[in-house]
Protein backbone atom coordinates (compact mmCIF):
# COMPACT_ATOMS: atom_id res chain seq x y z
CA UNK A 1 0.00 0.00 0.00
CA UNK A 2 1.17 3.65 -0.68
CA UNK A 3 2.31 5.18 2.00
CA UNK A 4 0.41 8.32 3.06
CA UNK A 5 2.13 12.23 2.37
CA UNK A 6 2.65 13.22 6.35
CA UNK A 7 4.52 9.72 6.55
CA UNK A 8 6.75 10.58 3.26
CA UNK A 9 7.19 13.96 5.17
CA UNK A 10 8.45 13.25 8.18
CA UNK A 11 10.69 10.35 6.50
CA UNK A 12 12.21 12.96 4.51
CA UNK A 13 12.63 14.99 7.48
CA UNK A 14 14.37 12.22 9.04
CA UNK A 15 17.00 12.50 6.20
CA UNK A 16 15.34 9.79 4.04
CA UNK A 17 15.96 11.27 0.56
CA UNK A 18 14.19 8.43 -1.11
CA UNK A 19 10.73 9.51 0.50
CA UNK A 20 11.08 12.66 -1.25
CA UNK A 21 11.62 11.00 -4.06
CA UNK A 22 8.56 9.23 -3.69
CA UNK A 23 6.57 12.83 -3.02
CA UNK A 24 7.96 14.13 -6.09
CA UNK A 25 6.96 11.29 -8.49
CA UNK A 26 3.58 11.09 -6.75
CA UNK A 27 2.96 15.27 -7.89
CA UNK A 28 5.65 16.05 -10.45
CA UNK A 29 2.92 15.61 -13.21
CA UNK A 30 0.71 17.95 -11.27
CA UNK A 31 3.18 20.48 -10.96
CA UNK A 32 4.26 20.44 -13.96
CA UNK A 33 1.22 21.21 -15.57
CA UNK A 34 0.46 24.05 -13.55
CA UNK A 35 4.31 25.24 -14.69
CA UNK A 36 3.05 24.97 -18.31
CA UNK A 37 0.84 27.66 -17.66
CA UNK A 38 3.19 29.80 -16.56
CA UNK A 39 5.97 28.64 -18.56
CA UNK A 40 4.23 28.22 -21.64
CA UNK A 41 6.84 25.55 -23.49
CA UNK A 42 8.58 22.68 -21.94
CA UNK A 43 11.83 23.30 -20.66
CA UNK A 44 10.52 26.40 -18.92
CA UNK A 45 7.76 24.48 -17.17
CA UNK A 46 10.26 21.43 -16.47
CA UNK A 47 12.66 24.51 -15.02
CA UNK A 48 9.88 25.72 -12.75
CA UNK A 49 8.54 22.28 -11.33
CA UNK A 50 12.47 21.63 -10.85
CA UNK A 51 12.85 25.13 -8.47
CA UNK A 52 9.18 24.04 -6.95
CA UNK A 53 10.28 20.82 -5.66
CA UNK A 54 13.93 22.34 -4.24
CA UNK A 55 11.48 24.90 -2.44
CA UNK A 56 9.22 22.82 -1.21
CA UNK A 57 12.14 20.33 0.25
CA UNK A 58 13.33 23.51 1.70
CA UNK A 59 10.80 24.64 3.55
CA UNK A 60 9.22 21.39 4.45
CA UNK A 61 10.02 21.85 8.23
CA UNK A 62 7.18 24.65 7.93
CA UNK A 63 4.58 22.69 6.59
CA UNK A 64 1.54 21.98 8.67
CA UNK A 65 0.81 18.37 8.63
CA UNK A 66 -2.63 19.06 9.28
CA UNK A 67 -2.98 20.61 6.40
CA UNK A 68 -2.89 19.15 2.45
CA UNK A 69 0.92 18.92 0.74
CA UNK A 70 -0.76 18.80 -2.54
CA UNK A 71 -2.17 22.11 -1.75
CA UNK A 72 0.38 23.23 -0.23
CA UNK A 73 2.68 22.53 -2.91
CA UNK A 74 0.31 23.72 -5.39
CA UNK A 75 0.40 27.38 -4.03
CA UNK A 76 4.16 27.13 -4.13
CA UNK A 77 4.01 26.06 -7.65
CA UNK A 78 1.81 29.02 -8.43
CA UNK A 79 3.77 31.26 -6.08
CA UNK A 80 6.85 30.36 -8.33
CA UNK A 81 5.17 30.80 -11.86
CA UNK A 82 4.16 34.18 -10.75
CA UNK A 83 7.93 34.62 -9.80
CA UNK A 84 9.17 33.52 -13.34
CA UNK A 85 6.85 35.29 -15.17
CA UNK A 86 7.67 38.38 -13.41
CA UNK A 87 11.46 38.41 -14.33
CA UNK A 88 11.60 40.61 -17.80
CA UNK A 89 13.70 37.80 -19.03
CA UNK A 90 11.54 34.99 -18.56
CA UNK A 91 8.39 36.96 -20.06
CA UNK A 92 6.58 34.41 -22.05
CA UNK A 93 6.91 35.32 -25.62
CA UNK A 94 6.56 32.77 -28.07
CA UNK A 95 4.85 29.31 -27.73
CA UNK A 96 7.28 26.78 -28.93
CA UNK A 97 5.69 24.00 -28.41
CA UNK A 98 2.18 25.50 -29.97
CA UNK A 99 4.40 26.51 -32.82
CA UNK A 100 5.73 22.75 -33.46
CA UNK A 101 2.32 21.03 -32.54
CA UNK A 102 0.83 23.66 -35.48
CA UNK A 103 3.60 22.90 -37.55
CA UNK A 104 3.25 18.76 -37.31
CA UNK A 105 -0.79 19.27 -37.74
CA UNK A 106 -0.58 21.48 -40.48
CA UNK A 107 2.02 19.07 -42.68
CA UNK A 108 -0.73 15.97 -41.40
CA UNK A 109 -3.97 17.97 -42.08
CA UNK A 110 -3.16 19.25 -45.67
CA UNK A 111 -1.82 22.92 -46.48
CA UNK A 112 -4.75 24.87 -46.16
CA UNK A 113 -6.47 23.37 -43.40
CA UNK A 114 -3.27 22.80 -41.74
CA UNK A 115 -2.91 26.72 -42.32
CA UNK A 116 -6.04 28.22 -41.08
CA UNK A 117 -5.23 25.80 -37.82
CA UNK A 118 -2.40 26.99 -37.46
CA UNK A 119 -3.15 31.01 -37.86
CA UNK A 120 -6.39 29.97 -35.56
CA UNK A 121 -3.64 28.25 -32.74
CA UNK A 122 -1.49 31.78 -33.28
CA UNK A 123 -4.39 34.01 -32.57
CA UNK A 124 -5.08 31.90 -29.93
CA UNK A 125 -1.33 31.89 -28.50
CA UNK A 126 -1.37 35.63 -28.40
CA UNK A 127 -4.86 35.89 -26.48
CA UNK A 128 -3.49 33.40 -23.91
CA UNK A 129 -0.47 35.73 -23.55
CA UNK A 130 -2.22 39.00 -23.26
CA UNK A 131 -4.34 38.05 -20.24
CA UNK A 132 -2.68 38.01 -16.90
CA UNK A 133 -1.29 35.21 -14.98
CA UNK A 134 -4.70 34.69 -12.95
CA UNK A 135 -6.86 33.86 -15.67
CA UNK A 136 -4.48 32.40 -17.95
CA UNK A 137 -3.56 29.61 -15.65
CA UNK A 138 -7.61 29.08 -14.99
CA UNK A 139 -8.17 28.82 -18.22
CA UNK A 140 -5.10 26.83 -18.87
CA UNK A 141 -5.83 24.14 -16.10
CA UNK A 142 -9.46 24.21 -16.49
CA UNK A 143 -10.06 23.72 -20.51
CA UNK A 144 -6.30 21.91 -21.39
CA UNK A 145 -5.68 19.78 -18.48
CA UNK A 146 -9.54 19.41 -17.13
CA UNK A 147 -8.65 20.01 -13.81
CA UNK A 148 -11.42 20.16 -11.29
CA UNK A 149 -12.64 23.32 -10.25
CA UNK A 150 -11.97 22.53 -6.43
CA UNK A 151 -8.28 22.18 -7.25
CA UNK A 152 -7.82 25.11 -9.41
CA UNK A 153 -9.16 26.81 -6.33
CA UNK A 154 -6.20 25.60 -4.44
CA UNK A 155 -3.83 26.45 -7.73
CA UNK A 156 -4.90 30.09 -7.24
CA UNK A 157 -5.56 30.13 -3.64
CA UNK A 158 -8.71 31.60 -3.45
CA UNK A 159 -12.83 30.38 -2.95
CA UNK A 160 -14.53 28.22 -5.85
CA UNK A 161 -16.62 30.58 -6.30
CA UNK A 162 -13.89 33.14 -7.06
CA UNK A 163 -12.39 30.15 -9.05
CA UNK A 164 -15.63 30.34 -11.06
CA UNK A 165 -15.45 33.80 -11.97
CA UNK A 166 -11.81 34.51 -12.53
CA UNK A 167 -12.50 31.42 -15.15
CA UNK A 168 -15.35 33.36 -16.59
CA UNK A 169 -13.47 36.74 -16.72
CA UNK A 170 -10.36 34.72 -18.25
CA UNK A 171 -12.94 33.71 -21.07
CA UNK A 172 -14.43 37.09 -21.51
CA UNK A 173 -10.87 38.44 -21.46
CA UNK A 174 -10.07 35.83 -24.18
CA UNK A 175 -12.93 36.19 -26.10
CA UNK A 176 -12.14 39.90 -26.19
CA UNK A 177 -8.77 39.28 -27.59
CA UNK A 178 -9.57 36.87 -30.11
CA UNK A 179 -12.15 38.90 -31.11
CA UNK A 180 -10.12 42.18 -31.81
CA UNK A 181 -7.40 39.98 -33.50
CA UNK A 182 -9.87 38.19 -36.24
CA UNK B 1 -34.76 33.94 -21.84
CA UNK B 2 -30.57 33.30 -21.69
CA UNK B 3 -27.83 35.37 -21.94
CA UNK B 4 -24.57 34.81 -23.53
CA UNK B 5 -23.05 35.19 -19.61
CA UNK B 6 -25.43 31.73 -19.16
CA UNK B 7 -23.63 30.04 -22.31
CA UNK B 8 -20.38 30.93 -20.78
CA UNK B 9 -20.86 28.92 -18.08
CA UNK B 10 -22.67 26.41 -19.99
CA UNK B 11 -19.83 26.36 -22.71
CA UNK B 12 -17.52 25.20 -19.67
CA UNK B 13 -19.65 22.74 -18.35
CA UNK B 14 -19.86 21.21 -22.29
CA UNK B 15 -16.33 21.50 -22.98
CA UNK B 16 -15.66 19.22 -19.50
CA UNK B 17 -18.33 16.97 -20.71
CA UNK B 18 -20.61 18.30 -17.64
CA UNK B 19 -23.79 19.33 -20.10
CA UNK B 20 -27.03 17.19 -20.66
CA UNK B 21 -28.35 16.41 -24.07
CA UNK B 22 -31.00 19.28 -23.48
CA UNK B 23 -28.48 21.55 -22.44
CA UNK B 24 -25.97 20.87 -25.60
CA UNK B 25 -28.67 21.23 -27.76
CA UNK B 26 -29.61 24.67 -26.49
CA UNK B 27 -26.18 25.97 -26.64
CA UNK B 28 -25.66 24.91 -30.62
CA UNK B 29 -28.44 27.03 -31.50
CA UNK B 30 -27.42 29.70 -29.25
CA UNK B 31 -23.67 29.21 -31.21
CA UNK B 32 -26.00 29.25 -34.43
CA UNK B 33 -26.79 32.78 -33.34
CA UNK B 34 -23.84 34.50 -31.05
CA UNK B 35 -20.91 35.19 -33.77
CA UNK B 36 -18.92 36.14 -30.05
CA UNK B 37 -19.54 32.75 -28.49
CA UNK B 38 -19.23 31.12 -31.34
CA UNK B 39 -15.83 32.31 -31.44
CA UNK B 40 -15.35 31.69 -28.08
CA UNK B 41 -16.37 27.71 -28.37
CA UNK B 42 -14.12 27.23 -31.45
CA UNK B 43 -11.57 29.12 -29.36
CA UNK B 44 -11.88 26.97 -25.85
CA UNK B 45 -11.96 23.73 -28.47
CA UNK B 46 -8.56 24.49 -29.72
CA UNK B 47 -7.02 25.13 -26.45
CA UNK B 48 -8.12 21.55 -25.68
CA UNK B 49 -6.82 20.46 -28.57
CA UNK B 50 -3.97 22.48 -28.56
CA UNK B 51 -1.71 19.87 -27.82
CA UNK B 52 -0.59 21.96 -24.66
CA UNK B 53 -1.96 18.83 -22.57
CA UNK B 54 1.13 16.66 -23.53
CA UNK B 55 2.31 14.86 -20.61
CA UNK B 56 5.38 15.55 -19.69
CA UNK B 57 8.32 12.98 -21.17
CA UNK B 58 9.28 9.96 -17.93
CA UNK B 59 12.40 10.86 -18.69
CA UNK B 60 12.14 14.24 -18.37
CA UNK B 61 10.80 14.09 -15.24
CA UNK B 62 13.18 11.67 -13.83
CA UNK B 63 16.20 14.44 -15.05
CA UNK B 64 14.01 16.42 -13.04
CA UNK B 65 14.00 14.51 -9.80
CA UNK B 66 17.64 13.61 -10.19
CA UNK B 67 18.73 16.95 -10.61
CA UNK B 68 16.76 18.32 -7.30
CA UNK B 69 18.29 15.00 -5.59
CA UNK B 70 21.21 16.47 -6.49
CA UNK B 71 21.24 20.00 -5.73
CA UNK B 72 19.83 18.92 -1.70
CA UNK B 73 22.76 16.33 -1.91
CA UNK B 74 25.02 18.93 -2.76
CA UNK B 75 23.50 21.46 -0.03
CA UNK B 76 24.29 18.80 2.66
CA UNK B 77 27.69 18.29 2.33
CA UNK B 78 30.57 21.10 2.58
CA UNK B 79 29.85 24.09 -0.26
CA UNK B 80 32.43 24.38 -2.38
CA UNK B 81 33.58 26.99 -4.44
CA UNK B 82 32.50 26.32 -8.15
CA UNK B 83 34.19 29.38 -9.46
CA UNK B 84 34.98 28.50 -13.87
CA UNK B 85 38.90 28.71 -11.86
CA UNK B 86 38.46 26.57 -9.27
CA UNK B 87 37.01 23.97 -11.15
CA UNK B 88 39.80 23.85 -13.85
CA UNK B 89 42.10 23.94 -10.99
CA UNK B 90 40.62 21.08 -9.35
CA UNK B 91 42.84 17.67 -10.29
CA UNK B 92 39.56 14.94 -10.95
CA UNK B 93 37.42 18.02 -12.73
CA UNK B 94 40.28 18.46 -15.26
CA UNK B 95 40.65 15.44 -15.99
CA UNK B 96 36.83 14.84 -16.12
CA UNK B 97 36.60 17.70 -18.32
CA UNK B 98 39.47 16.71 -20.54
CA UNK B 99 37.87 13.35 -21.05
CA UNK B 100 34.62 14.61 -21.47
CA UNK B 101 36.08 17.13 -24.19
CA UNK B 102 37.63 13.78 -25.97
CA UNK B 103 34.62 11.79 -25.78
CA UNK B 104 32.43 15.09 -27.28
CA UNK B 105 35.26 15.73 -29.96
CA UNK B 106 35.05 11.67 -30.70
CA UNK B 107 31.51 11.86 -30.74
CA UNK B 108 31.05 15.24 -33.04
CA UNK B 109 33.82 14.04 -35.49
CA UNK B 110 31.48 10.89 -35.66
CA UNK B 111 28.48 12.82 -36.13
CA UNK B 112 30.26 14.95 -39.08
CA UNK B 113 31.50 12.07 -40.66
CA UNK B 114 28.11 10.35 -40.95
CA UNK B 115 26.74 13.30 -43.33
CA UNK B 116 25.84 11.91 -46.21
CA UNK B 117 26.44 8.23 -45.36
CA UNK B 118 23.53 6.49 -44.09
CA UNK B 119 22.60 7.41 -40.59
CA UNK B 120 21.05 3.75 -39.40
CA UNK B 121 25.20 2.35 -40.00
CA UNK B 122 25.16 0.06 -37.14
CA UNK B 123 27.62 1.61 -34.15
CA UNK B 124 30.68 -0.42 -34.60
CA UNK B 125 31.80 -2.96 -31.81
CA UNK B 126 35.52 -0.33 -32.09
CA UNK B 127 33.35 2.96 -30.77
CA UNK B 128 31.46 1.47 -28.38
CA UNK B 129 34.75 -0.10 -26.83
CA UNK B 130 36.45 3.57 -27.40
CA UNK B 131 32.57 4.80 -25.10
CA UNK B 132 33.09 2.60 -22.60
CA UNK B 133 37.06 3.14 -21.90
CA UNK B 134 36.31 7.16 -21.81
CA UNK B 135 33.57 6.33 -19.11
CA UNK B 136 35.85 4.36 -17.53
CA UNK B 137 38.84 6.97 -17.47
CA UNK B 138 36.00 9.27 -15.67
CA UNK B 139 35.31 6.75 -13.09
CA UNK B 140 39.04 6.34 -11.91
CA UNK B 141 39.44 10.03 -11.58
CA UNK B 142 36.71 9.73 -9.05
CA UNK B 143 38.38 9.56 -6.17
CA UNK B 144 35.81 10.59 -3.57
CA UNK B 145 32.06 9.68 -3.10
CA UNK B 146 31.42 13.35 -3.56
CA UNK B 147 32.96 13.00 -7.66
CA UNK B 148 30.62 10.64 -8.03
CA UNK B 149 27.46 12.50 -6.61
CA UNK B 150 29.04 15.35 -9.12
CA UNK B 151 29.68 13.24 -11.57
CA UNK B 152 29.10 14.46 -15.38
CA UNK B 153 27.54 10.90 -16.29
CA UNK B 154 24.82 9.67 -14.86
CA UNK B 155 23.84 5.85 -15.35
CA UNK B 156 20.03 5.02 -15.99
CA UNK B 157 18.28 1.87 -16.80
CA UNK B 158 20.35 0.05 -14.80
CA UNK B 159 20.80 -3.48 -14.24
CA UNK B 160 23.56 -5.42 -12.05
CA UNK B 161 24.12 -9.00 -11.66
CA UNK B 162 26.67 -11.30 -10.31
CA UNK B 163 28.82 -12.78 -13.45
CA UNK B 164 31.33 -15.05 -13.38
CA UNK B 165 34.42 -15.31 -10.55
CA UNK B 166 35.31 -11.76 -9.63
CA UNK B 167 33.04 -10.68 -12.40
CA UNK B 168 29.80 -8.35 -12.34
CA UNK B 169 27.30 -7.93 -15.24
CA UNK B 170 26.52 -4.04 -15.96
CA UNK B 171 23.33 -2.72 -18.34
CA UNK B 172 23.11 0.78 -18.09
CA UNK B 173 22.35 3.84 -20.23
CA UNK B 174 24.40 6.60 -20.35
CA UNK B 175 24.14 8.62 -23.35
CA UNK B 176 23.79 5.16 -25.21
CA UNK B 177 23.10 1.56 -23.63
CA UNK B 178 25.71 -0.66 -22.86
CA UNK B 179 25.98 -4.31 -21.64
CA UNK B 180 29.16 -4.98 -20.17
CA UNK B 181 31.00 -7.47 -17.72
CA UNK B 182 33.86 -5.69 -15.84
CA UNK B 183 35.84 -7.21 -12.91
CA UNK B 184 34.56 -6.03 -9.58
CA UNK B 185 37.23 -3.88 -8.88
CA UNK B 186 36.65 -2.18 -11.85
CA UNK B 187 36.27 1.79 -11.46
CA UNK B 188 33.40 1.91 -13.38
CA UNK B 189 31.60 -1.10 -11.61
CA UNK B 190 32.00 1.37 -8.30
CA UNK B 191 30.66 4.63 -10.29
CA UNK B 192 27.41 2.76 -11.23
CA UNK B 193 26.93 0.59 -7.70
CA UNK B 194 26.99 4.07 -6.08
CA UNK B 195 24.95 5.79 -8.70
CA UNK B 196 22.22 3.23 -8.11
CA UNK B 197 21.98 3.59 -4.79
CA UNK B 198 21.92 7.36 -4.57
CA UNK B 199 20.16 8.17 -7.43
CA UNK B 200 16.64 7.27 -8.05
CA UNK B 201 16.32 3.34 -9.13
CA UNK B 202 14.50 0.55 -9.21
CA UNK B 203 14.25 -1.43 -5.67
CA UNK B 204 15.59 -4.82 -7.48
CA UNK B 205 18.52 -2.35 -9.05
CA UNK B 206 18.94 -1.47 -5.39
CA UNK B 207 19.52 -4.91 -3.42
CA UNK B 208 21.47 -6.23 -6.36
CA UNK B 209 23.71 -3.28 -5.82
CA UNK B 210 23.42 -3.71 -2.45
CA UNK B 211 24.62 -7.49 -2.49
CA UNK B 212 27.35 -7.13 -5.07
CA UNK B 213 28.75 -3.93 -3.18
CA UNK B 214 30.87 -6.12 -1.05
CA UNK B 215 33.62 -3.77 -0.90
CA UNK B 216 32.65 -2.20 2.57
CA UNK B 217 36.18 -0.48 3.08
CA UNK B 218 36.62 1.30 -0.35
CA UNK B 219 34.70 4.98 1.04
CA UNK B 220 32.64 5.69 -1.70
CA UNK B 221 30.81 1.94 -1.46
CA UNK B 222 30.24 3.06 2.04
CA UNK B 223 29.06 6.37 1.92
CA UNK B 224 27.22 5.35 0.02
CA UNK B 225 25.18 2.22 1.73
CA UNK B 226 25.26 4.68 4.73
CA UNK B 227 23.07 6.71 2.31
CA UNK B 228 20.64 3.60 1.97
CA UNK B 229 20.65 2.51 4.92
CA UNK B 230 19.28 6.43 6.47
CA UNK B 231 17.72 7.44 3.73
CA UNK B 232 16.42 4.57 1.25
CA UNK B 233 12.08 4.77 1.51
CA UNK B 234 12.15 1.09 0.81
CA UNK B 235 12.86 -0.84 4.15
CA UNK B 236 14.21 -4.28 2.65
CA UNK B 237 16.83 -1.72 1.00
CA UNK B 238 17.53 0.32 4.38
CA UNK B 239 18.09 -3.48 6.13
CA UNK B 240 20.14 -5.06 3.09
CA UNK B 241 22.65 -2.31 3.51
CA UNK B 242 22.36 -2.06 7.31
CA UNK B 243 23.64 -5.70 7.36
CA UNK B 244 26.03 -5.03 4.58
CA UNK B 245 27.88 -2.15 6.56
CA UNK B 246 28.05 -4.32 10.01
CA UNK B 247 30.13 -6.62 8.41
CA UNK B 248 33.15 -4.51 9.09
CA UNK B 249 33.12 -3.67 12.75
CA UNK B 250 34.80 -0.96 14.41
CA UNK B 251 34.38 1.54 11.82
CA UNK B 252 33.50 5.18 12.86
CA UNK B 253 31.72 6.36 10.48
CA UNK B 254 29.39 3.46 10.65
CA UNK B 255 29.40 3.69 14.16
CA UNK B 256 28.07 7.27 13.54
CA UNK B 257 25.84 6.15 11.11
CA UNK B 258 24.28 3.28 13.50
CA UNK B 259 23.55 6.00 16.07
CA UNK B 260 21.54 7.97 13.84
CA UNK B 261 19.82 4.68 13.09
CA UNK B 262 19.07 4.83 16.69
CA UNK B 263 17.58 8.49 16.82
CA UNK B 264 16.02 8.09 13.27
CA UNK B 265 14.96 4.78 11.86
CA UNK B 266 10.93 3.33 12.89
CA UNK B 267 12.27 -0.27 12.55
CA UNK B 268 12.85 -1.96 15.83
CA UNK B 269 14.74 -5.16 14.34
CA UNK B 270 17.16 -2.02 12.78
CA UNK B 271 17.56 -0.50 16.14
CA UNK B 272 18.11 -4.05 18.05
CA UNK B 273 20.55 -4.75 15.18
CA UNK B 274 22.29 -0.94 15.37
CA UNK B 275 22.61 -1.62 19.89
CA UNK B 276 24.22 -4.86 18.71
CA UNK B 277 27.46 -3.47 17.37
CA UNK B 278 27.76 -0.53 18.98
CA UNK B 279 27.80 -2.51 22.03
CA UNK B 280 30.44 -4.97 20.19
CA UNK B 281 32.39 -1.66 19.57
CA UNK B 282 32.78 -0.54 22.84
CA UNK B 283 30.83 2.61 22.28
CA UNK B 284 30.77 5.13 25.42
CA UNK B 285 27.31 4.10 27.33
CA UNK B 286 26.16 7.93 27.14
CA UNK B 287 26.20 8.25 23.97
CA UNK B 288 24.23 4.89 23.18
CA UNK B 289 21.48 5.83 25.61
CA UNK B 290 21.62 9.43 24.49
CA UNK B 291 20.87 8.25 20.78
CA UNK B 292 18.06 6.00 21.90
CA UNK B 293 16.11 8.36 24.25
CA UNK B 294 16.20 10.31 21.21
CA UNK B 295 14.90 7.74 18.88
CA UNK B 296 11.17 7.22 17.99
CA UNK B 297 9.31 6.40 20.99
CA UNK B 298 7.07 3.95 19.25
CA UNK B 299 7.14 0.29 19.70
CA UNK B 300 10.20 1.05 21.41
CA UNK B 301 10.00 -1.77 24.74
CA UNK B 302 12.16 -3.98 22.96
CA UNK B 303 15.06 -1.62 22.18
CA UNK B 304 14.95 0.09 25.60
CA UNK B 305 15.00 -3.40 27.32
CA UNK B 306 17.88 -4.30 25.37
CA UNK B 307 19.88 -0.97 26.15
CA UNK B 308 19.49 -1.55 30.01
CA UNK B 309 20.40 -4.92 29.51
CA UNK B 310 23.71 -3.95 27.62
CA UNK B 311 24.37 -1.12 30.44
CA UNK B 312 23.92 -3.80 33.28
CA UNK B 313 26.38 -5.81 32.24
CA UNK B 314 29.06 -3.31 32.29
CA UNK B 315 28.00 -2.27 35.79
Amino acid sequence: MDKPDEVLIQETLDSRMGSFDVLMCRYERLVYKVAYSFGLNRENALDITQTVFLKAFHNLKTFRTDASFKTWLLRITYNEGINWTRSTRNRPELHDDLESASATLSNEAGQESGLLLRERRRMIRRGLESLNDRYRTALLLRYVHEMPIREIAGVLQCSENLTKNILFRGVRSLKRALAQAG
Amino acid sequence: MKDCRDFEALIDRAQTGEASEQEQEALLDHLESCPDCNRFFEAVGTLRNSGLDAEPDADDLLSMRRAVLREIRKGRGKRRSFSLISLLTHPVAAAACAVLLLVFGFLLGRGASKIGRDTREPQTTAATDRFTSAIQKVAQSHTAYEDIVNSPFTYTNVRVTQGQTGMVNLSFDVSRHLDLSLRKEDPLVTEVLVQSLIEPSGVNTRLNAISIADNVPDPKIKKSLIFAMLGDENLAVRMTAQSKLIEHRGDPEITEALLAVLEKEPSVRMRLVAIDYLASSKIQPERLERAVRAGKPENSDAVFLKVSQYLQSLN
